[in-house]
């Protein structure tokens, strides 16, 4: 399309390159202004700075080649590289701060104490953290947790890019970073194909009832025949994900507020045997299951895959409600009841209300985990009700690895999961832990 | 049916006592009303199969077989134990490897993490967010695609690790590598849940705590060690617990990278389970034992968690 | 033993100013508390004198060093917190030895000088139980053990009574300055409440809105209040303040009742006023001595029996109540007119336009 193709350059030299720079910009602009200097001043020494570090990383990495080969130890080589040039910007670093020349002309100090910052301190903070040599510091603990992230992202990234690729550039050795965008991989995963001879080629070229996906796949000389069994998986995924999410947070709802609110006896030993069906690997649950369902009619079919997630997500959506209803004080539904509401009145006019935020994390939590759901999918599953996640590696038995269908279909798999995640963000912590632990 | 009797009794309650009796009997029909179904459902599609797997675990018997279940008593657990615990023993310490080593690293990187990012920043809260996206998605998903990453030509894990590719390692079908692979893998999907545990830990400690330390003149390493560290110590065992009962449960991510290959060098209790259970020869009674086994270890741990959460609740 | 200097020391948040510049020498041993009511601005004083809290502008010397940039840790100075700050997953003996050894001393250091202030805390039994399990009293000893441990050369305390109840105040408080005085130490103390400042400090500094208002010692601040909000703030109930119209050495007060001023005061109140103008009375409850044939009228709004004494609450007319002390016996019924008189060489003067106390020319 664009006629772009680069493999995968030497990471690590990029990598370093920038990480130094970014190191570079942040920390000095805090020594520069603390001398009274611009910071932007700071912020082009910073990044010259960061510069000459990344270029001794690179250097110091091609000297180290025959040392590496010799050892047959590239990684030895990395690591050493790593360790000299974050000695070197931290060198320079404190070079420029202890070298840089106070401001003459900038006026006065605004205190008069020595040793205090250029600027008045108008906000709350410890005398050893208006120090610029702290403050750097945490420039630079910035600086690593923006990287380590960037890192810890690669792995997505890089399949969302794969989803993107043709069918050469997704299998090409060495691996491309920049290549031609195509939709082949989505149309490949959505669709079944068969292959075209040349005379079919040139045949199908000179119709026009094409659409757009008919000529993505013309290209590499395939006919679209039908629509593959990933949409029918995502569909199964999606009811049985859905379903199963609202039964066990209606469930879960009941149970939670009863348990919050009433006494019941026994209730420590309920909830116990509660959170305990969550603890089970669903292996072990699965072959009396799949006896059961065998003889109940229920292997393979939605109902099964259903009730079983249901039951699954139950112990959890109860803990996690529990928790939430708990936080809503007694008094307001004690109020409705002398006010002449019913016990369930009050539930549905007050506290459903309130918990309102508890229920809705709560079922976008269930829905992750029913729709990330592999194991008893795999096993209680075969056709009519199989779910996507079983689904996407059975693509890789069949002869040529699509790895750029599978990669697409990962991500149409793995985008409503990150959306999630950022919704969810403020109650992660209580998901994963059963509500026990609330965020600070 | 006391502690009933014990509320209806309560003093405010003495004047109105006829209707106040009503509503505590309604309170409890409703209560019962609401609890039931999850019970209920939990009983059928737990309890029960738990009870039915235990009476298959006492019996000789195939579910594609034709025979019907044959009564053995302890010999399944005999098999597993002792006679032939040559062929599973190695299911365990695999497990066991895999534990403690992702277990271990998933400590160290999330709780370092959580220091890098416990001071915020500007942009720190969406920084933590990308962090989590990891722990969120699919295993098996997450397994494939590793998959790709690992490959030795196609994939890109060979070029951050080796600068200048000779071959490369095979990744995947290495018999050391493989099992690292997989930790590599966990390592990267789960350190981000042991960070997130760290970060509410670190952020529970209150700042008068750091404050009186400064004014104490206690050093920032002497502050971490005597402070930081046992303030977050429960929220690390929790952290800890939970992972490794997740190890033993661990399924997705080895069939989606190595179905617990090559050979058998990656295979976790759990995959060994499923492939007795429902692979070749579909050994449901033997299983059914190991599954009662792998279930006896789980339950213990789970002890130790659930104690740990209800502390760090009630703390 | 230290002296603690704050030369035109300020603290803006953006640009509200939370310490208005002050300046305050506390001599070596001394007790000086800073007292005002919450948000004047004390805490953040006494924060920044141990550098919890890093200043806007001016300079903090501690025995002359100049201080104000260095960290807390460097100050030797020990702080007592509000709420105490102890270590929670400690033994109170723990906490008690952090400072200890978080200075690397020896381990038999540690234990004897634990030990030493345990017992001059008489606080030994309670050496092995975590804060949690302790109760108000033995958490605030921990917290004083803690900062007496290392003998520090000041100490500063931030309302360390706060979060106790009120029987336990009375002892704490006995305590601290029990303390105080068998160590000669300087102590910075904060509190919001007046009683207490008046008990313990030898100085006290009034602060209100972020600005010093007045120092001095108890009898001071309590007598000689520097403006209306001292008078206020200091004794319970506060001063009494009657407005009125000066005319020539006569007070005119509402609905015609009048106060002659002392003759001493007449020359102050002469040149204030330039003979004719706006003032304010002051005079504490004890001041007024309710007679037969008295100056002031008033009637009985409520009267109140304290123990020992009793506070009539008495209203003047244009709504204006001020506070009396009679004795135990006294008994006044609701609405009664009746008369009182005030110790001449106990009023004080305001005026309503500065809210400043006049001062007399010569005192009589």
């Amino acid at each position: 399309m664009f006629g772009i193709d680069i493999p995968l350059p030497d990471f690590w030299v990029v990598y370093f390159f920038i990480f130094w720079v970014l190191v570079g910009s942040t920390a000095a602009p805090v020594v520069f202004r603390h001398k009274g200097h611009h910071p932007l001043i700071g912020i082009v020494v910073g990044a010259a700075v960061g510069a000459l570090s990344g270029i001794a990383f690179t250097l110091l990495l091609a000297a180290l080649q025959p040392l590496a080969d010799l050892l047959d130890d590239p990684l030895a080589s990395i690591l050493v590289s790593i360790v000299v040039s974050a000695a070197i910007i931290l060198a320079l670093l404190a070079f420029v701060r202890r070298f840089v020349p106070e401001s003459g002309g900038a006026g006065p100090r605004a205190v008069e104490a020595a040793g205090g910052p250029r600027a008045p301190v108008t906000y709350s903070a410890r005398v050893d953290k208006v120090d610029p040599g702290w403050q750097s510091v945490q420039a630079l603990r910035a600086s690593v947790v923006i990287m380590l992230a960037g890192l810890t992202l690669i792995p997505v990234i890089w399949m969302a890019m794969t989803a993107f690729k043709s069918y050469p550039d997704a299998v090409a050795s060495p691996p491309k970073v920049v290549f031609d965008p195509t939709l082949e991989g989505i149309v490949t995963l959505m669709t079944k194909r068969r292959n075209l001879d040349s005379a079919q080629i040139a045949e199908y070229e000179a119709r026009d009832d094409l659409n757009w996906a008919d000529r993505i796949m013309l290209k590499s000389g395939k006919a679209i025949i039908g629509q593959s069994d990933y949409v029918k998986r995502l569909r199964n995924s999606l009811i049985i994900a859905g379903t199963s999410t609202v039964l066990s947070v209606s469930m879960g709802l009941l149970a939670a507020y009863a348990f919050s609110r009433f006494r019941v006896p026994g209730e420590g030993d309920l909830l116990f045997f509660i959170l305990s069906t969550r603890m089970l690997p669903p292996v072990v649950v699965t072959i009396p299951i799949f006896l059961m369902y065998r003889e109940l009619g229920l292997y393979d079919t939605h109902l099964g895959l259903i009730a079983l997630y249901t039951a699954f997500n139950l112990s959890f959506s109860v803990w996690l409600l529990k928790g939430f209803i708990d936080e809503i004080p007694k008094e307001y539904e004690e109020a409705a009841l002398v006010d002449g509401y019913t016990r369930l009145q009050a539930f549905r006019r007050i506290v459903m209300p309130e918990a309102v935020t508890g229920i809705a994390a709560t079922t976008v939590f269930c829905f992750i985990f029913a729709w990330n759901e592999y194991a008893f999918a795999l096993m209680l599953t075969t056709d009519k009700a199989r779910t996507a996640p079983p689904h996407i590696p059975s693509m890789i038995g069949s002869g040529v690895v699509e790895w750029a269908a599978i990669a697409a279909g990962s991500l149409f798999f793995l985008i409503p999961v990150v959306i999630v995640t950022f919704a969810l963000r403020k109650y992660l912590l209580r998901g994963v832990t059963f509500g026990a632990i609330r965020q600070g | 049916m006391s502690q009933a009797n014990a509320q209806a009794l309560s003093p405010q309650s003495a004047a109105a006592a006829p209707p106040r009796q009503r509503r505590q009997t309604s309170d409890r029909a409703i209560a019962w009303l609401f609890i039931t179904p999850t019970i209920v459902l939990l009983v059928v599609m737990n309890i029960f199969p738990l009870f039915y797997s235990l009476y298959l675990s006492f019996n000789d018997y195939s579910v594609i077989g034709s025979e019907p279940p044959k009564w053995v008593a302890l010999d399944n657990y005999e098999k597993i134990l002792t006679s032939e615990r040559q062929r599973y023993w190695h299911n365990f310490t695999v497990t066991g490897r895999y534990a403690l080593l992702s277990v271990g690293l998933q400590l160290i990187l999330g709780f370092g993490l959580a220091m890098l990012l416990r001071e915020k920043f500007r942009g720190s809260g969406l920084i933590t967010t990308l962090i989590l996206i990891p722990m969120m998605l699919s295993p098996v998903v997450v397994g494939l695609f590793w998959k790709l990453i690992f490959d030795p030509s196609k994939g890109f894990f060979n070029y951050l690790i080796y600068t200048n590719p000779r071959g490369g390692a095979e990744w995947l079908s290495d018999p050391t590598l493989g099992l690292w692979s997989i930790v590599i893998v966990d390592v990267w999907m789960w350190s981000p849940f042991v960070m997130l545990l760290c970060l509410s830990g670190l952020s529970a400690i209150p700042d008068y705590l750091y404050e009186a330390a400064a004014i104490d003149r206690a050093s920032a390493w002497f502050q971490f060690r005597r402070i930081t560290l046992p303030q977050v110590m429960p929220l690390l065992l929790i952290a800890v617990l939970f992972r490794t009962i997740e190890a033993f449960k661990a399924f997705d991510v080895v069939m989606g990278l190595t179905g617990g290959g090559p050979g058998d060098t990656t295979e976790t209790v759990a995959v060994r389970l499923y492939s007795e259970a429902f692979l070749g020869k579909f050994r449901t009674g033997e299983s059914s034992a190991l599954a009662y086994i792998v279930l006896i270890i789980i339950i213990a741990i789970s002890n130790l968690y659930i104690r740990a959460l209800n502390r760090a609740r009630e703390g | 033993m230290a002296t603690i200097e704050l030369i035109n020391v300020e603290k803006k948040f953006g640009d509200v100013h939370a310490v208005k510049p002050m300046n305050l020498t506390v001599r070596d041993g001394e007790f000086v508390v800073l007292l005002g009511p919450s948000g004047c601005g004390k805490t953040t004083t006494l924060r920044m004198i141990s550098g919890l809290e890093a200043v806007t502008g001016g300079q903090i010397l501690l025995n002359g060093r100049d201080v104000t940039w260095e960290r807390p840790s460097d100050r030797d100075i020990a702080f007592v917190f509000q709420f105490f700050a102890l270590y929670s997953h400690m033994t109170a003996r723990e906490n008690i030895a952090f400072p200890l050894q978080a200075q690397g001393e020896r381990r038999e250091v540690v234990r004897q000088r634990v030990e030493d202030v345990s017992r001059l805390l008489r606080m030994e039994h309670v050496l092995d139980v975590r804060p949690g399990a302790l109760s108000g009293g033995d958490q605030q000893r921990v917290a004083l053990a803690r900062a007496l441990v290392r003998h520090p050369a000041a100490f500063l305390m931030d309302e360390p009574l706060g979060a106790l109840d009120a029987d336990f105040r009375e002892t704490m408080r006995a305590e601290i300055k029990r303390l105080h005085i068998d160590q000669h130490a300087t102590t910075v103390y904060v509190t919001h409440d007046q009683i207490e400042a008046m008990a313990m400090g030898d100085r006290i500094v009034v602060m209100s809105d972020a600005d010093v208002q007045q120092v001095g010692t108890p009898a001071e601040v309590y007598h000689d209040p520097a403006n209306l909000f001292v008078a206020r703030f200091i004794g319970s109930p506060g001063m009494n303040l009657v407005p009125g119209r000066y005319v020539r050495g006569v007070l005119h007060l509402a609905e015609g009742a009048t106060y002659k001023v002392p003759d001493a005061w007449a020359p102050s109140l002469d040149a204030a006023t330039r003979g004719d103008g706006d003032l304010i009375l002051g005079f504490r409850p004890e001041a007024a001595t309710v007679g037969v044939d008295s100056a002031i009228p008033a009637t009985v709004y409520a009267t109140d029996l304290h123990g020992g004494y009793t506070m009539l609450h008495l209203e003047l007319g244009n709504n204006t109540i001020i506070h009396a002390r009679t004795t135990r016996e006294a008994k006044y019924a609701i609405n009664t007119p009746v008369r009182f008189d005030l110790d001449p060489a106990m009023v004080r003067f305001f005026d309503p336009a500065t809210e400043a106390a006049i001062i007399p020319e010569v005192r009589a």
